[in-house]
């Protein structure tokens, strides 16, 4: 039983640390399976075409992060419905004497008359604008490192664009997680949409004949009974 | 048959995995289709007839389900993680998913395995397919995390002598990533 119990806290030490690692490099989302059946999206303006859309608005966020050495200095701030999450981690805002605490506003907006998008590149939902101030004096906030982005896509979003002169630009990080939500770095508030190549879109829609059919094989095999030879 | 009887994967076997294993990692990542993968998936891992086990006994067990709950739990405290989203389908979702993920990698590949090579070769064996199923979703970032998670379940398996401590504990694993906003 000793034996069993050392394995399985070397184990547990093994998973926590490689928790630890590889939240260093990206922002980590832990062991988790999104496989779900996705909420209607919460649009601001409705696309003629959309799919799946919710009749309901889509929230707003507020909220407060309290500074070192008055709380942790990280935290999350979402919007009332999930649809977009910024998160610090302790260290990424820099501490600014007289100030105890920092309030993060998220506000859902209409992507499509903030900006140009580049060549080949669509909306997959609302905009946000992210605006972030130290509670006391409402100075704007000073990054000293990067924050996590999150925003839910509506239907198959790769990236985050970011508003910049007019433009919607690609974040250069952004990575796409199966529960329908896209993340990246950004050192820097400002106004941020979920984006998609549909060059993406449909290489994705071969996939789920082929998992089909091969589901369906291994299925096949497990049902057909093996025939006994007699000896 | 013993369990050391058997010293390969006969052909059934050889096919079996192969072709679960494909399926789970052409799974269009969070869509009801991948759902419905898993959800095959797990029936695969379920309903495949294994060797008799051994009794379970209750206390490794519960010891085997506290020091997985803990370990992911203590993870989520220390990491500050991208939260999941919480609602009802996402609840029912994530743990259909743990569940059937379980079924198929510690109950029917373990069994296999272990009955072919011993237990060693299948908490290592399961926990690096188990990775590397979640690679087309996750990315090769995830590897680590993936593995470390499968050796966790592994030891599970072993110590309870039951698919169903993981299979708890991996629900437990993925409830404890959503976030505080709970949308119905």
């Amino acid at each position: 039983m000793r034996t069993m119990l050392r394995w399985g806290i070397a184990a547990a030490l093994c998973y926590v640390a490689a928790a630890l690692v590889t939240a260093q490099f990206l922002p980590v989302r832990l062991l988790y399976d999104g496989e779900e059946i996705p909420l209607p999206y919460r649009w601001v303006v409705r696309p003629p075409n959309a799919v799946n859309a919710a009749s309901e608005p889509p929230l707003p966020g507020v909220g407060q992060i309290v500074l070192p050495p008055a709380g942790p200095g990280g935290g999350s701030v979402s919007t009332g419905d999930g649809q977009a999450v910024i998160i610090f981690v302790r260290g990424t805002i820099a501490p600014r004497t007289g100030e105890t605490s920092i309030t993060i506003r998220l506000t859902p907006m209409d992507a499509r008359p903030l900006g140009r998008l580049p060549t080949g590149v669509e909306y997959d939902g609302n905009a946000y604008r992210i605006e972030g101030e130290y509670t006391a004096s409402k100075q704007p906030i000073a990054f000293r490192d990067t924050a996590t982005l999150i925003l839910r896509h509506a239907t198959t979003g790769t990236l985050v664009l970011r508003l910049t002169q007019g433009r919607w630009e690609p974040v250069e990080d952004s990575i796409h997680l199966p529960s329908f939500q896209v993340v990246a770095s950004t050192d820097r508030l400002g106004v941020f949409a979920p984006g998609l190549l549909p060059s993406q879109r449909s290489q994705r829609d071969h996939a789920p004949w082929l998992a089909a059919l091969t589901a369906a094989g291994a299925a096949a095999v497990v049902a057909v009974r093996p025939t006994r030879r007699s000896s | 048959m013993s369990a050391r009887e058997t010293s390969r994967l006969p052909v059934r076997r050889m096919l079996v995995i192969p072709l679960t294993l494909a399926a789970l990692m052409l799974r269009p990542p969070g869509t009801l289709t991948a759902l419905a993968l898993v959800a095959a998936a797990g029936a695969i891992g379920l309903l495949t007839p294994l060797p008799p086990a051994a009794p379970v006994s209750r206390r490794r067990w519960l010891i085997a389900v506290g020091v997985g709950i803990a370990t992911f739990g203590a993870a989520r405290v220390v990491v500050q993680a991208v939260p999941a989203p919480s609602h009802a389908w996402a609840v029912l979702g994530a743990s259909v998913a743990a569940v059937a993920e379980e079924a198929f990698f510690r109950r029917l590949l373990y069994g296999w395995l272990a009955a072919a090579w011993g237990v060693g070769v299948a908490v290592a064996a399961s926990a690096l397919l188990f990775a590397l199923v979640h690679v087309p979703a996750y990315g090769l970032i995830s590897i680590p995390l993936n593995v470390a998670a499968g050796l966790l379940f592994g030891w599970q398996r072993w110590t309870a002598g039951t698919w169903t401590a993981p299979a708890l504990t991996h629900v437990a694993a993925n409830l404890l990533q959503m976030n505080g906003v709970f949308v119905l």
